[in-house]
């Protein structure tokens, strides 16, 4: 039997390719140098000792979340819209590798966990009605806004345009979150329990537990993965290469593999991955000075864990993960012709910027977002990892089925 | 999981051996559901009773260490000389020890302080998070500042500077034996109180705190700051030696920390112990942040047996920083157990909230109170001294408290 499989078409050299793959190395020797400084500095004043491994964790994730376009918003699409679920590999996978790694730190630093040693530095947040509705509210912002924050932060290089209202919405909903903060957390989540899974249970159950949750999941999502179409016989020569690294998508398990692993050197090293305390953090800052909110913020200064806000004059080793992941996303889409400026109008914008109000609540009264709560939550075996999620999960199918996303930017997608 | 598995999976599933299929997917879902579940229960379960756990529960479970045992004893407390004296509250207590910012922007229109008999210093604590200015960059008209750190204590010695050098202090800031000190700061004037608990140890007399300190000034009222530093003349005050009956040292707390663990922790001595760091310090849930406040830390966790825990916020106004009314500040403490028939000793971590809590107590209330100023950063490290804590566990160094 023969199968006729597509030819690769011809990827050729063009004058714009010189271009971009000189930016691309200029992005990543600034990168680089960025990250010599800091090493040669110890970070002083500007993150302190862990700026240049921050920094350079970050350029790993920017390079991971486009290759492998690891996104939560277009994972949910695919998997909702075009019903393919492959895409949630790559999420199961980076879930599966954290959780084992952060098991292993875990013992190492607390030997027989209980419900009074949970580590303090992982993202073990309150379980209560308040992470559901932040987690519901996030979903729906990042259907409207057309992508979470991490994803807004690798797509922009892409030229994806909208995510700068999304940004900037982001930053508003932080405001707005920081205001209601008060209400919801004496409503809500004072006195809601942290659940630890290993709390009592130990480090073997809670982690075969979440592995067997993953491979469940992973079983029951078979049903959407679509036929995989297959290529023709290859030489792997220079082309093949440069057509595997920068045009063709990463397999989901290995980007959702490298993602954990990451994800464990970041906690190892300094904290769980997030990608939104510094922007709220500066949010907090301006707010603070221009005297519309207390210097204090009940609950959330005295013990809750997660990417919270703190009151911050420099850039953390939070604010250098950032900076990588964007400067690493644009020298890995450049040299794959993935900066495209997509189409912009100020219809689209403004309903970006209330996704990204959506968003920014949501991940303040969650503490956090897709990255912060829900992988480095999960991978940290809390629960509250898990509802975040599954509330994101609801809001984005419910979105994607009524379309938000097409009526918030037509003829876009 | 792999790809291979998941293309397998995907390709045409035959109808036929779906129900074995179904029923092999049933008993794994809900295997998983049970064990996460229990997973859950168990792990919640355990976590409210220790979320509620903590307040009052056990008085003194590690107090028993005092050493009562039979044989010799050796003493652990160091017998440290300290040149002092006894020389009663009279000149401690001031009339009117709050001065209000309208107060002090009365003066400042009238003209030069020091021709009004009046000294203004600023003494802050310029942590890079305060939102107030700090000195360098601009401060109240006319004001002076004092680095608490270096120019009233001694260096590589935990003491403040002898009275000669606090007479030369004194002088150079203009101050003489009929000035009113005025004294503010940021941090809702904690080391502002703390250096007018020092100006008093070596006998000044009218030293007052301006209310509210540098943010009622800049932040509530939005008063003017300026970048000139004043020249005054010299002043004529000569420093008293310390007054003891001001400060509290460590055998003293010890003989009242001893009487309240014989009695399991409740405070029988006839003095009364008032911790004002915050509750989770208190009850021995949390150390110091070594981040911020490096070189405060303790090796042990908890409170000396017997101190009732009143936190310094509570007798400010939120707002504007200022004490509270003296009867509402009374009832505070007198809610929170405190006898005010007996004397009173007051410790945080370094003494500097304390002595916040003593301008309240002595000056505002005119109680008889010293501040224990080695605090929590001495009992804590100390070998030997009863310590309660209310956690429930080992806590500290020596616990799995982490950090």
């Amino acid at each position: 039997m023969t199968v006729q499989v597509r030819a690769d078409r011809e990827l050729g050299w063009t004058r714009a390719d010189t271009v971009r793959t000189v930016i691309a190395v200029a992005v990543a020797a600034v990168l680089l140098g960025l990250a010599g400084y800091l090493s040669a500095t110890d970070g002083e004043g500007l993150g302190g000792s862990n700026a240049a491994l921050m920094l350079l964790i970050g350029a790993g994730l920017g390079i991971l979340f486009e290759r492998g376009r690891y996104c939560f918003f277009c994972v949910f699409r695919d998997l909702f819209e075009k019903r393919d679920s492959r895409g949630m590999y790559a999420i199961l996978v980076s879930i599966g590798v954290g959780t084992i790694g952060y098991a292993v730190i875990f013992s190492t630093r607390i030997p027989t966990p209980t419900a009074d040693n949970v580590p303090t530095d992982a993202h073990i947040a309150p379980v209560s009605l308040a992470l559901v509705i932040a987690g519901l509210a996030f979903g729906l912002g990042m259907v409207i806004s057309g992508g979470c924050i991490a994803g807004h932060l690798y797509r922009l290089p892409e030229g994806h345009l909208r995510s700068i209202p999304a940004l900037a919405g982001v930053v508003l909903g932080f405001g707005l979150g920081f205001l209601s903060w008060d209400a919801m957390y004496s409503g809500f989540i004072l006195g809601a329990p942290a659940t630890w899974l290993a709390a009592g249970n130990g480090y073997v159950l809670a982690v075969l537990l979440q592995l067997g949750v993953l491979v469940g999941l992973g079983v029951l999502l078979l049903r959407w993965n679509p036929p995989v179409q297959g290529r023709g016989d290859r030489v792997v020569d220079a082309a093949e290469v440069r057509r595997l690294v920068f045009f063709k998508r990463w397999p989901a398990l290995f980007t959702g593999a490298a993602v954990g692993i990451l994800a464990i050197l970041a906690y190892y090293k300094d904290q769980p991955l997030g990608v939104t305390q510094q922007i709220s953090s500066m949010t907090r800052t301006g707010m603070t000075e221009a005297g519309w909110m207390d210097g204090f913020m009940p609950g959330l200064d005295e013990r809750l864990a997660g990417c919270v806000a703190m009151v911050v004059d420099t850039i953390t080793t939070n604010g250098w993960l950032i900076v990588g992941i964007v400067l690493a996303s644009l020298a890995v889409a450049l040299p794959g012709r993935r900066v495209r400026v997509e189409k912009t109008t100020a219809f689209n914008s403004l309903t970006a910027l209330g996704g990204g109000v959506l968003l920014g609540w949501g991940a303040m009264i969650g503490l956090g977002c897709t990255i912060g709560v829900l992988l480095s939550g999960t991978q940290a075996l809390a629960l509250s990892g898990w509802v975040f999620g599954a509330a994101i999960v609801v809001a984005a199918g419910l979105g994607f089925r009524f379309g938000l996303h097409r009526k918030a930017a037509p003829g876009v997608f | 999981m792999s790809t291979d598995e998941s293309t397998a999976g995907a390709g045409a599933p035959t109808p036929r051996k779906s129900a074995g299929r179904t029923a092999i997917a049933v008993v794994a879902a809900a295997a998983l559901a049970g064990t996460a579940g229990f997973v859950v229960a168990n792990s919640t379960g355990d976590d409210a009773g220790s979320t509620t756990a903590g307040s009052d529960t056990a008085g003194s479970d590690s107090a028993e260490s005092g050493g009562t045992g039979s044989g010799d004893t050796a003493t652990t407390v160091v017998a440290a000389d300290i040149p002092g004296e006894h020389r009663g509250f009279d000149e401690v207590h001031t009339e009117e020890p709050l001065a209000t910012t309208d107060w002090l922007a009365e003066r400042l229109e009238e003209g030069e302080l020091h021709e009004q008999g009046i000294v203004l210093l600023d003494v802050s604590e310029n942590l890079p998070s305060s939102e107030l200015t700090p000195y360098a960059e601009a401060h109240i008209p006319q004001a002076q500042y004092v680095e608490w750190s270096e120019e009233f204590t001694a260096p590589n010695t935990r003491e403040f500077i002898s009275a000669e050098e606090f007479t030369e202090l004194a002088q150079s800031l203009g101050i003489g034996e009929d000035s009113t000190v005025v004294l503010y700061g940021d941090n809702n004037n904690w080391f502002a109180a703390y250096a007018s608990w020092v100006f008093n140890l070596y006998g000044v007399e009218d030293v007052v705190l301006l209310d509210g300190g540098l943010h009622k000034w800049e932040l509530y009222d939005e008063r003017e700051l300026v970048e000139e530093v004043p020249s005054v003349p010299a002043g004529n005050f000569e420093a008293k030696p310390q007054n003891h009956d001001l400060r509290a040292f460590q055998p003293e707390v010890l003989e009242i920390a001893e009487q309240n663990t014989e009695a399991d922790g409740d405070a029988v001595a006839a003095v009364n112990l008032v911790d004002i760091r915050s509750a989770e310090e208190h009850d021995g849930e949390v150390g110091v942040d070594p981040d911020i406040f490096q070189g405060e830390g303790a090796a042990v966790w908890g409170h000396i047996p017997g101190s009732v825990n009143v936190t310094w916020t509570q007798i400010v106004d939120e707002e504007t920083g200022e004490f509270l009314p003296a009867e509402e500040i009374r009832s505070i403490y007198e809610e929170a157990g405190v006898d005010f028939d007996d004397p009173i000793i007051a410790y945080c971590r370094i003494g500097e909230r304390a002595s916040h809590t003593w301008y309240a107590l002595s000056q505002i209330l005119g109680e008889e109170v010293k501040v224990y100023d080695g605090s929590w950063s001495e009992w804590g490290n100390s070998v030997g001294v009863p310590v309660a804590n209310n956690s429930g566990e080992r806590a500290g160094l020596w616990g799995q408290s982490g950090d």
